[in-house]
């Protein structure tokens, strides 16, 4: 049997129905319809604007709170299993980081990419290409930054017209 | 080429009076802005993101997908987004007719022409526009606003153009999805 999950979102977040939550979670933040947000370890806490979008499989299995920064963008299909996340990630579309990966602040992982097991990825990384290379970024993201809060913005407003909302439990 | 008949649960799937069938354990989120074009078959798992849409008054439709096309088990469609003059916005998605997108892809396209083949686990980027009459190969990736030509077979990642397509693609690719859709019945029990 599943047992409901127990959820504490804040008023800045935006959690739709159908998606598949289990555990204690700790929400401020925009989780797509179709999302699996997995405690089935220690509890997850998310920061503050982090997207997660449909098919995207957040999970923690360790008895530690997964703690997730803010801004980050989980894609379509991507699955997270790391123990600890910065902020300003990008997961791209079915991107994987396997069990035990440290994630620095603005790493972006790349299309259909993962990382290795027990990995400590410093700030910055990019991994990319069909053999997971890697690289350090050195332009600036603030362009990106704002493209993050004109997305959240948007999805703020037009989630909630479509998708039914979850309340607190 | 002869397909074998496929059965469904007829408590599974919806038909429409345009002969679309749609599964019910797909997620079709504001369905108001998707357009089925007819005999349209949405299986199991699949998700369309209608609820995505243009910022701004009035009607607008997000996904509009053509005839005879198959939307297999676990794939996802949603409409791509980008900011334009300052405004971020998702813009709509159009798929033309005899369109197959296999198991698993996850397509952000901006078009997709006719006689489309999508394989299984593809992922196709943002405002990517695919031309009429290709054929992309499995666990490929297009990257975001890739223009991929009309007869050409993509594969790899990032995908490559590694093969063309005879003329007569056109005739086969409706024959063969008229086909499938006529093969997919409801079970008698």
């Amino acid at each position: 049997m599943m047992t409901r999950p127990k959820l504490t979102i804040n008023s800045r977040a935006l959690v739709c129905q159908d998606n598949d939550l289990r555990g204690e979670i700790f929400v401020g933040t925009v989780l797509h319809p179709q999302c699996k947000v997995l405690a089935t370890g220690g509890p997850i806490m998310f920061g503050n604007g982090n997207i997660v979008e449909e098919n995207a499989t957040i999970i923690n299995r360790g008895p530690e709170a997964l703690i997730i920064g803010d801004n980050n963008v989980f894609e379509v299909g991507s699955v997270m299993e790391g123990i600890k996340i910065g902020s300003c990630n990008t997961l791209e579309v079915r991107s994987h980081v396997k069990a035990g990966t440290w994630l620095g602040d603005e790493c972006v992982i790349g299309t259909v990419c993962s990382t290795n097991e027990n990995e400590i990825l410093p700030d910055r990384t990019v991994i990319y290409g069909t053999k997971n290379d890697r690289r350090v970024f050195s332009g600036n993201r603030s362009n990106q930054k704002q493209v993050h809060t004109r997305h959240l913005e948007y999805l703020m407003q037009i989630l909630p017209k479509f998708n039914h909302a979850r309340t607190s439990s | 080429m002869d397909l074998p008949i496929v059965k469904y649960s007829k408590s599974e799937y919806i038909e429409t009076d345009t002969g679309n069938k749609v599964s019910r354990k797909s997620v079709i989120c504001g369905s108001q802005n998707i357009i089925l074009g007819g005999k349209t078959i949405l299986q199991t798992g699949s998700v369309v993101r209608g609820d995505l849409r243009r910022t701004g008054p009035g009607h607008a439709v997000v996904v509009s997908v053509g005839r005879y096309c198959l939307l297999s088990q676990g794939c996802v469609i949603r409409p791509p987004c980008k900011t334009y003059k300052g405004v971020f916005s998702y813009y709509p998605i159009k798929i033309g007719d005899h369109v197959t997108i296999g198991e698993g892809s996850i397509v952000q396209a901006a078009t997709i022409g006719s006689f489309v083949t999508i394989g299984k686990n593809c992922v196709i980027g943002r405002f990517a526009i695919i031309k009429d009459c290709c054929r992309i190969e499995d666990n490929t990736v297009i990257p975001a606003n890739t223009v991929v030509p009309s007869f050409s077979v993509y594969k790899g990642s990032p995908g490559k153009l590694v093969d063309e397509l005879p003329e007569s693609i056109q005739e086969i690719c409706e024959a063969r999805t008229k086909d499938r859709y006529s093969k997919f019945v409801p079970s008698t029990e």
